[in-house]
């Protein structure tokens, strides 16, 4: 199954997970699903979305430069 | 021949108007026309943008009122996402709205409205103004209302990051939390706007209820239309500036409809006029009937005295002592004479500064969950607040991806654009006679509608494809030679 990427830089939370919820009812379960994006508040908000909607966040990594690239698992 | 006696631009309101009054041959008033020359266009920029980004554009449709479209702007994004706020979230949404409304009718009344009562409808231009009204008030009311504003407005400041153009509504809660230090900060500005919207209706009763010529003024025919009235009211129908359904009452008090703001198109249509760019919308039912009051005509009316009409009564125990003794001084409900939202719009002050006193009161005020991430996918939401000029309603349309294919704003002042045509029309007919109309006069006819605190630069959106341009050519003696349109 391919990785669909989300870049959702230049966004200003919750524009990230925003795309991520529409993104989600998109494609089936079990797509992986890259999100980049640059707001402070990124990583928070896409570990307590992932928790409420049942989704694997397998990592959310620091870039640098307050860039984060999220992995996840729908 | 016809003589035109035209009011350009009109004064002591938000955004730009003009008064054209046509005479007949003896004098008198043959016809009084209120246009709106402006546009602004928001509806069609909208088209294309991120829908999440609106209560941020909408703010900037004015600098008067960026909160109420900020917060409309909010509402529909919620409703567009199908996410539910946290209650820390409501509460920080109300006490902004709350606040704005305190700062916001302080301003007309002591900078727009009042002068006409404290100076005298018929006092010089010079002085018929916030200048004027300090002179007469003296320094220390005059520093006092300076100061209340500017605490209200630091108030704003702590919640919504800015004084105007608010960056805190986001689609399901608010960007920040309110720490819990702030608490004592909150109240005591709250405490001290309770008193003040006391001695400002303490100054309005000796300004003008005292006075006998103000109050026959603001009772008599010359200001007075019997319409419908409209108004966001709570589970008990009492007055609800942030949320609740609409409800719509008749000219004789009757509750016509009350719809959830997801309904109003069902109930609200929008007629257009070429000569303005304002738009004038109306109750489908009874219908569009032109610009005459009563119960077979659609027009309705908003803002605080129409908010008061539509009501049963206000939340909160000081604001409806007074409500109870406006109604009595004018002999029951509804008020129809327009004058009256001078003292409704006072009350509501107050009412709004108790209810900041309630919800900094509220343990979930500071409360850190602010916001709620459970997005549906988005296709269309309506968000509906009270705006201090009226009802305000954000309706938009997006994709799936949440881009805007469509929006469509009523804004404040629309809801009394036909209103106030009727208003200016009746106080010219009026007030001039025998073809005299000195500048007292004229004034006069502006109160008219400066009592609705119209907001112009908020009004005028629509963008039907060509400019509903007429030019009409007029000879020395004002006898029209001839009329072109834009076809």
């Amino acid at each position: 199954m391919a990785t669909e990427v989300l870049d959702c830089y230049g966004m200003k939370c919750p524009q990230p997970v925003l795309k991520m919820a529409i993104l989600a009812r998109k494609f089936p379960t079990g797509t992986m699903v890259e999100v980049f994006a640059d707001c402070p508040q990124f990583p928070a908000d896409i570990k307590k979305w992932c928790a409420k909607q049942g989704k694997v966040l397998l990592a959310c990594n620091d870039l640098g430069s307050g860039k984060f690239k999220a992995q996840v698992q729908l | 021949m016809t003589r035109l006696i035209t009011i350009d631009p009109i004064t002591r309101l938000e955004g730009h108007g003009k008064i054209s009054i046509f005479l007949d041959e003896g004098g008198a008033v043959e016809k009084a026309v209120f246009q709106v020359p402006e546009l602004r266009g928001f509806e069609a920029f909208a088209i294309g943008r991120p829908a999440e980004e609106m209560p941020q554009i909408t703010s900037r449709i004015c600098g008067v009122c960026p909160t109420a479209h900020h917060l409309a702007g909010t509402k529909a994004v919620d409703d567009l996402y199908g996410v539910t706020p946290p209650p820390a979230a409501v509460a920080i949404r109300e006490l902004v709205n709350a606040a704005f409304f305190v700062e916001d009718h302080a301003l007309h009344f002591y900078f727009l409205g009042g002068p006409d009562f404290v100076m005298g409808p018929a006092a010089l231009a010079a002085t018929r103004n916030i200048l004027g009204v300090v002179g007469a008030v003296g320094d220390e009311v005059a520093g006092k209302v300076i100061d209340m504003r500017r605490r209200v407005r630091e108030i704003i400041t702590l919640c919504a990051g800015k004084p105007i153009h608010p960056v805190l509504g986001l689609p399901g809660g608010v960007a920040k939390a309110i720490p819990r230090r702030e608490r004592e900060r909150i109240a005591q500005v709250s405490r001290d706007a309770v008193e003040f919207s006391q001695f400002t209706l303490d100054l309005f009763t000796k300004v003008v209820l005292d006075n006998k010529t103000y109050l026959e003024l603001a009772t008599s025919n010359t200001y007075y239309h019997e319409t419908y009235y409209m108004g966001l009211v709570d589970e008990h129908n009492r007055v609800n500036v942030y949320d609740g359904d609409v409800r719509v009452v008749d000219p004789e008090g009757n509750e016509r409809v009350k719809f959830k703001p997801r309904d109003y198109a069902t109930y609200i249509g929008e007629h257009v006029e070429e000569w303005t760019y304002i738009k004038f919308p109306y109750l489908r039912e009874p219908g569009w009937k032109g610009f005459v009051g009563g119960l077979q005509s659609g027009v309705y009316r908003v803002a605080p005295l129409a908010r008061l009409n539509a009501a049963e009564g206000m939340a909160t125990p000081l604001a409806q002592a007074e409500y109870e003794k406006m109604y009595k001084t004018f002999g029951g409900k509804p008020i129809h004479h327009t004058l009256a939202n001078h003292w409704a719009r006072l009350i509501e002050m107050l009412y709004c500064a108790e209810r900041m006193v309630e919800l900094v009161g509220q343990p979930e005020l500071t409360d850190p969950n602010i916001r709620n991430t459970e997005f549906a996918v988005p296709k269309e939401g309506v968000g509906i607040v009270e705006a201090p000029r009226g009802t305000l309603i954000h309706h938009y349309e997006t994709d799936p991806r949440g881009v805007m294919t469509g929006c469509n704003l009523i804004v404040a002042t629309l809801g009394n654009s036909a209103a106030i045509c009727m208003s200016i029309e009746q106080a010219a007919k009026k007030l001039i006679t025998g073809g005299q109309a000195d500048p007292g006069l004229l004034n006069m006819v502006e109160m008219a509608f400066r009592a609705y605190d119209p907001c112009l630069s908020c009004a005028t959106h629509a963008l039907p494809g060509k400019m509903p341009l007429k030019v009409e050519i007029l000879s020395a003696d004002y006898q029209l030679i001839n009329t072109f349109e834009r076809s």
